[in-house]
């Protein structure tokens, strides 16, 4: 289990314990996080799950794959360097101290 | 994919809660007038998650009433039609259809007992071929002018059946132009002559192509979806060719119904209304662009699928919807027949009673059932606020919701939408009874 900290669009946090193997978008939807919308379902073809990978204290992010940027180019809100998919970020041992940040919009 | 809270807060519409509250605030069909055609004039409606009896007295009229008896609460769908209302067979209280109490016979002579006792009574309208109640608050909102309550009685047909699952998937299918290319594919193409009153079997505008071929061979549709003042407007090509491109163009009217042509002569305007979480009846108004339709015909053909009185489809979860893996190898995509309504029945019962959306993929085809689920989300949060939602209509707006286009055929042109719009106008102008061109 992993704890991914969400901050929200209005400046909150919120802290959610994602299970290993399951990504950022599935717990931030399974646990009604708002602003991070996730239409697909994780099978890459629409980029609501947009977030700004803000900090991180232990291990590593999967590395982004060309799907992923491709589809990043067209996320509603402004695309940055630290801007990923949460479909693409799995929960996994040693990840430690993940913070995102909701973005201002998903479409 | 959405929350199990999104899932709940979209499918579940009982008394209160917020969707429940949304659909409300829309008339909604209850009967087809045909269910009033034999000698009982008496029927039980479950609506929305809440029971009414709906009868037809002896003037005429329509009167919805809350099912239980305000006496003791017994069952007044199994009432006595007689001395111009409705009587409960436990004590003989009799109520019109205002739900008036008229009659309290046990009751000792002179008492005013019936005078304090009201029943609660909906407005009703007969639109069609189908009985509409209104059980939201305040004044019911006024009805659009849609083809298919534009067009005489003479050139439309209403029938209904009942689906056992919750109505939002049901009405999802109906976004989802992709699934024809395969959930109702057809190994051979029949002959079109043999295809009055039933949908995708004809050819269609402007090709010798049988639509089955089309939607066989060109299983990649490119679908664009745009909101507009009814709901949504889905276009779907299929180029077939350089040259040629297949287009349908199809509707969802907000909430709760979709608008799609059916053959070149007939389009379909299908409602999707919850019986409670777990049902729901489709409601279908066909309307000929063209001559009369054959009701008998229409009639005779369903009833053979939904028998009276329940409208429940013979084929069904109990017995595999009649599921042929010989006929799934040799004739069909999916194996249950060649009547691609048990297509659709099928598609969505067996998602369960309501779909698990947490369990979802959706793709780019998706895309009309994503673009209705934020459609949804912005009604829900209008009402919350004490707003009016899309398509509950004024009196003044009503006029102007006319239509909408809907279309099936073959353009040659190179441009796509003048093609559509242009084809629409002219089935419109040639209709008989004058269908006018969506604002
Ligand atoms: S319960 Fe209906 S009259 Fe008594
Ligand atoms: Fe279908």
């Amino acid at each position: 289990m992993t704890d991914v900290t969400f901050i929200l669009r209005d400046g909150s946090r919120e802290v959610v314990d994602i299970a290993e193997g399951m990504s950022v978008m599935q717990g931030a939807i399974l646990n009604d996080v708002r602003g991070i919308d996730g239409e697909c379902g994780g099978c890459l073809s629409c980029a609501t799950c947009h977030v700004y990978v803000e900090s991180l204290e232990a291990g590593e992010l999967p590395p982004m794959g060309e799907d992923e940027n491709g589809l990043l180019d067209g996320v509603a809100a402004e695309r940055r360097p630290n801007s990923r998919l949460g479909c693409q970020l799995l929960a996994a041992p040693g990840l430690k101290g993940l913070v995102v940040r909701v973005p201002e919009r998903q479409v | 994919m959405i929350s199990q809270k999104q899932n709940d807060l979209y499918t579940r519409v009982g008394p209160g809660t917020p969707c429940g509250t949304l659909l409300r605030r829309y008339w909604q069909p209850v009967a087809l007038v045909d269910e009033f055609a034999g000698k009982r004039q008496v029927k039980a409606v479950r609506l929305l998650g809440e029971n009414f009896v709906l009868f037809r007295d002896a003037a005429g009229r329509y009167g919805m009433l809350d099912r239980d008896c305000p006496h003791r609460n017994a069952d007044l769908s199994f009432g006595r039609l007689e001395h111009g209302g409705l009587r409960c067979p436990f004590h003989g209280w009799l109520f019109d259809a205002d739900g008036n109490c008229l009659e309290t016979p046990a009751e000792p002579v002179g008492s005013t007992l019936c005078k304090k006792v009201r029943q609660k009574a909906y407005p009703t309208e007969v639109r069609s071929g189908v009985v509409f109640a209104y059980i939201g608050p305040g004044t019911p909102p006024a009805f659009p002018e849609l083809d298919c309550f534009a067009a005489p009685d003479s050139h439309t047909f209403a029938f209904k059946g009942l689906w056992e699952c919750n109505w939002l998937q049901s009405l999802e299918v109906g976004m989802d132009p992709a699934h024809a290319s395969f959930l109702h594919r057809f190994f051979e193409d029949e002959d079109p002559e043999a295809s009055y009153g039933k949908q995708f079997r004809s050819t269609t505008f402007d090709t010798d192509l049988p639509i089955t071929r089309v939607l066989r061979e060109y299983d990649r549709p490119e679908i664009g979806v745009t909101p507009v003042d009814h709901g949504l407007r889905l276009t779907t090509l299929r180029r077939i060719d350089e040259a040629q491109t297949h287009v349908r163009v199809t509707n969802i009217v907000f909430p709760q119904a979709f608008v799609i042509p059916m053959s070149p002569e007939v389009t379909i305007s299908q409602w999707h209304v919850p019986v409670d979480d777990h049902n729901n009846f489709w409601f279908t108004i066909f309307t000929s662009f063209t001559g009369p339709i054959d009701k008998a015909t229409m009639r005779e053909q369903r009833l053979a699928t939904y028998p009276e009185p329940d409208y429940r489809p013979i084929r069904n979860r109990s017995n595999s919807w009649g599921y042929d893996p010989d006929e799934q190898k040799a004739a069909t995509f999916l194996g249950m027949g060649f009547d691609i309504n048990i297509h659709d029945q099928w598609a969505c019962e067996s998602q369960g009673p309501i779909q698990d959306r947490t369990r979802e993929h959706l793709g780019t085809s998706d895309k009309g059932i994503i673009a209705y689920r934020r459609m949804l989300s912005r009604e829900l949060e209008r009402v919350e606020k004490g707003e009016r939602p899309l398509m509950c209509l004024t009196p003044e707006e009503a006029p102007a919701m006319r239509g909408p286009v809907s279309y099936d055929g073959v353009d040659r042109s190179g441009d796509v939408e003048r093609y559509w719009r242009e084809g629409d106008a002219k089935r419109r102008a040639d209709a008989p009874w004058g269908g006018k061109v969506e604002a």
